[in-house]
């Protein structure tokens, strides 16, 4: 720690720590989205841009700090639960950092045959989904079709995304959409497991908040980055009349 | 507008000075205490576990002369919302549904209550009042610079297991001290962009679309900002040769009292009941 | 007179109140802007000049007491649209990364604009237009990352987004403030040129006296959340006022001759300009 990227890695954790608490504490960490709480939560964000900058070390003390701040301010008993609220948060910057880490070298091919498993993935677990009977013996259609469509939707965007796009971006909104689902994910599960919500509802939230959550993380992580690695950066404005 | 200019003074907890004798307690055993509780409070599950940790904590509390009725406030907006998902939760519990000595109160279709959800319930709202307490406890009784320096010294003996004590102590001692700077920073980048908003709030989709841009317009900036002050503030330490944690001394060192050994017993006892309490099934 | 284009009168405002937090920032301010006129807002650190200037654009909006009036409208009532005046009223603040919106200089520029709605070769004129008034070149600049500019480069782009609207009302909250002299110069031009050009009104807070000297016609002067002297330059940074009571200077030209006079000199001492106290000094040694 007494060489320049230890210091760095301490002072910008508690600078991400900084900003985490900022947004969790105070409704600039809130903005509108159509999810059924009105908006969603961009304070996890600051753990995701440390996991992916400065490594899962950095990840996963921001995002304690994340779900320690948001126990704090939780008024509900579902979010109260240390379990809940601060467990999971652990492995936002982890999850996007291991992301991160493993796809940073992969070039457009190899992606796009990650992205082609993903979707054969994705199907595989509707099918099985249909398939297998429920406990009253009826047979779930709207959730394996659910994902079918979505699934297809969010690799077949993402392909075309990487046809014109640097695929470093293309990593960077992979992880940072991993980071948010982490978070998606592991809280409700968590929830759902403690008993304060069944798996169905569970999942209906996870959905419906979870996937405008990806979306706008994606889009501000990417500008993060862009700022501060000068990763991918547009060229020209739209009033110049250079040619591209 | 206006609460724009909370932002400089954003907190953990507001602390209340009362003078008294859990004020006075060590950092270090605060936070010991804290987490121990919080172990208990998650372990408990009977009904009269988690009353009798309740009625603990409301004693703490009081003992520590906080305003319990300030203290409650918060949760009136939410009230509501508590209300929903209780019932949500009481309608449609299923993980315990299976356990030993259910009885079934209530069927119809999808909906099945039994005592078992009931009690999840119950406790659940109970253990909520008492972690709601419990962080106050802590936060209204400790200032940030206490509970910074109470962090620090426990994450010390870290730093023998090979784990970076030491340097988690000081994430938390920048992080605290950065949030009134960023707060203000964030507060002024607001005003900045509000003045450049010339267009009326649109509707609907257009909205929300607005609302994530605009999000994000404040939150790029303060990334940057902060990333341009801990660049000076690595060039900072590396100019006054910071060398990490060995051989550091302290402007102010914490002496634990006999206070605060009978309070971290009274709370290892707790645990210790809590524990048991599990392991024979109560009512 | 035509009706002021700014009429603020008795405004009181108080940060956070009903907290531990509380301050009054403005106690009784009386503020007044005509078209055409550029009138300084000056005062020690603290005086409440950036409120008072956060009123200008709607920003904040009177609470307690006071009227704000600006382009004829009340910024207290509810019919107020204070973001159709924020089209109207362009406020430059002293750090200009907060004020950035986009990655590269055009497209921030042209914030305000497309707005607007404008676009395409209209877009293109207006922000060559903006850019060309703050001298920065349009080729040379409009494909630059904005955190990336120097300070000055991006104050300058801070002022030209403001500008590519084209407001009646211009106010600069310590605009050269931390700009080298060279910088400063070139603010200062703009404003001159902005002035001549357009009669519009502008507002320029600043600490620098030879800065107001040189560029105002009117002075307004802050202390403590209270208005204590308002009126023509020359009065107000002359040799009657005591100005060193509400935490500010004369002039340098203004410094150099009231010490010659101290030191038994018989020289005029309402110079205000680094060429009226060399004329002055002139008159002064010549039998």
């Amino acid at each position: 720690m007494y060489d320049e990227r230890g210091i760095r890695r301490v002072v910008n954790a508690g600078l991400l720590l900084a900003i985490t608490l900022l947004l969790a504490l105070t409704r600039i960490g809130f903005i509108p989205a159509p999810t059924p709480a009105g908006n969603a939560t961009i304070a996890h964000i600051p753990a995701i841009v440390g996991g992916l900058l400065e490594g899962p070390l950095v990840g996963l003390i921001v995002g304690l700090g994340f779900g320690f701040a948001s126990f704090t301010q939780a008024t509900v008993p579902m979010f109260k639960d240390p379990l809940v609220a601060i467990l999971p948060r652990l492995f936002i910057g982890v999850t996007a950092a291991y992301t991160y880490l493993a796809l940073r070298q992969a070039t457009k091919a190899q992606l796009k045959a990650l992205l082609a498993v993903l979707l054969a993935l994705l199907l595989y677990a509707a099918w099985r989904i249909y398939a297998t009977p429920n406990e009253d013996g009826s047979q779930s259609v709207l959730i394996p079709v659910l994902i079918a469509v979505l699934g297809t939707a969010l690799v077949a965007g993402l392909y075309l995304w990487l046809g014109k796009q640097d695929p470093r971006i293309v990593v960077v909104a992979m992880a940072a959409a991993v980071g948010s689902l982490t978070n998606t994910i592991l809280v409700l599960g968590m929830a759902s497991l403690r008993g304060y919500l069944s798996p169905a509802v569970a999942l209906t939230i996870g959905i419906t908040h979870g996937i405008p959550e990806v979306i706008i993380a994606a889009i501000i992580v990417i500008a993060v980055v862009a700022a501060l690695r000068g990763l991918g950066q547009r060229k020209r404005s739209r009033v110049s009349q250079a040619p591209f | 507008m206006a609460s724009y200019q909370a932002l400089r003074h954003v907190s953990i907890g507001q602390y209340i000075p009362t003078g008294s004798a859990i004020h006075r307690l060590d950092p270090r055993i605060k936070l010991v205490c804290f987490a121990l509780l919080m172990a208990c409070t998650v372990i408990i599950s009977s009904y009269s576990g988690s009353l009798a940790l309740l009625v603990l904590i409301t004693s703490a509390t009081l003992a520590a002369r906080l305003p319990l009725g300030y203290l409650l406030k918060s949760l009136r907006p939410a009230l509501p919302f508590i209300l929903v998902l209780s019932l949500l939760q009481l309608l449609f519990y299923t993980s315990g549904s299976g356990a030993p000595g259910a009885r079934v109160l209530f069927e119809r279709g999808v909906i099945t209550i039994t005592t078992a959800s009931v009690q999840a319930v119950v406790v659940a709202l109970i253990r909520f009042l008492g972690l709601l307490l419990l962080t106050s406890l802590l936060t209204n009784t400790t200032t940030t610079g206490d509970l910074t320096h109470g962090i620090e010294h426990l994450l010390r003996p870290l730093t023998r297991l090979g784990l970076p004590g030491h340097e988690l102590a000081l994430v938390c001692t920048i992080a605290l001290r950065f949030v009134p700077i960023l707060g203000e920073q964030a507060e002024a980048i607001l005003l900045a962009q509000a003045s450049r908003t010339i267009t009326p709030e649109p509707h609907g989709v257009r909205k929300l679309v607005d609302g994530a841009t605009r999000g994000a317009r404040l939150v790029v900036p303060l990334f940057v900002d902060a990333y341009r002050r801990s660049e000076e503030l690595v060039l900072a330490m590396q100019a006054r040769c910071y060398h990490g944690g060995r051989g550091r001394t302290q402007w102010r060192a914490l002496r634990l009292a006999p206070r605060d050994l009978v309070a971290l017993g009274l709370v290892i006892l707790i645990l210790v009941g809590t524990i048991l309490s599990r392991t024979i099934v109560l009512p | 007179m035509a009706e002021p284009l700014i009429a603020i009168t008795a405004l009181r405002h108080t940060y956070l109140p009903g907290t531990p937090m509380q301050t009054d920032a403005l106690r009784d301010v009386d503020f007044t802007l005509h078209a055409g006129e550029v009138v300084a807002l000056v005062g020690p650190s603290g005086a409440g000049k950036s409120t008072l200037a956060h009123h200008m654009n709607g920003l904040l909006r009177p609470a307690v007491t006071g009227r704000v009036r600006v382009l004829g409208q009340d910024t207290a009532s509810r019919s107020c649209d204070v973001r159709a005046l924020r089209r109207q009223v362009g406020l430059v603040f002293q750090h200009p990364h907060q004020q950035m919106l986009e990655q590269l200089v055009g497209d921030d520029i042209a914030y305000g604009p497309a707005q607007l709605g404008l676009d395409g070769a209209a877009l293109r004129e207006r922000v060559h237009e903006a850019m060309e008034a703050v001298g920065l070149p349009f080729e040379r600049y409009v494909d630059r990352q904005t955190f990336a500019l120097s300070g000055g480069e991006m104050r300058r782009v801070a002022l030209a987004g403001v500008l590519a609207l084209r407001p009646r009302v211009l106010v600069m909250d310590e605009a050269t403030t931390g700009l080298d002299p060279a910088g400063k110069e070139q603010v200062l031009q703009v404003v001159h040129r902005l002035h001549a050009e357009r009669g519009i009104g502008i507002v320029i807070i600043s600490n620098d006296m030879d800065e107001v000297a040189g560029i105002a016609d009117r002075v307004v002067v802050l202390f403590q959340g209270r208005t204590v002297a308002d009126g023509p330059t020359r009065e107000i940074l002359g040799p009657g006022l005591d100005l060193p009571a509400h935490g500010l200077l004369r002039p340098t030209a203004g410094q150099i001759v009231d010490r010659l006079a101290g030191g038994g000199l018989p020289i005029d001492r309402s110079a205000i300009t680094l060429a009226e106290a060399e004329e002055a000094v002139w008159q002064a040694i010549r039998p």
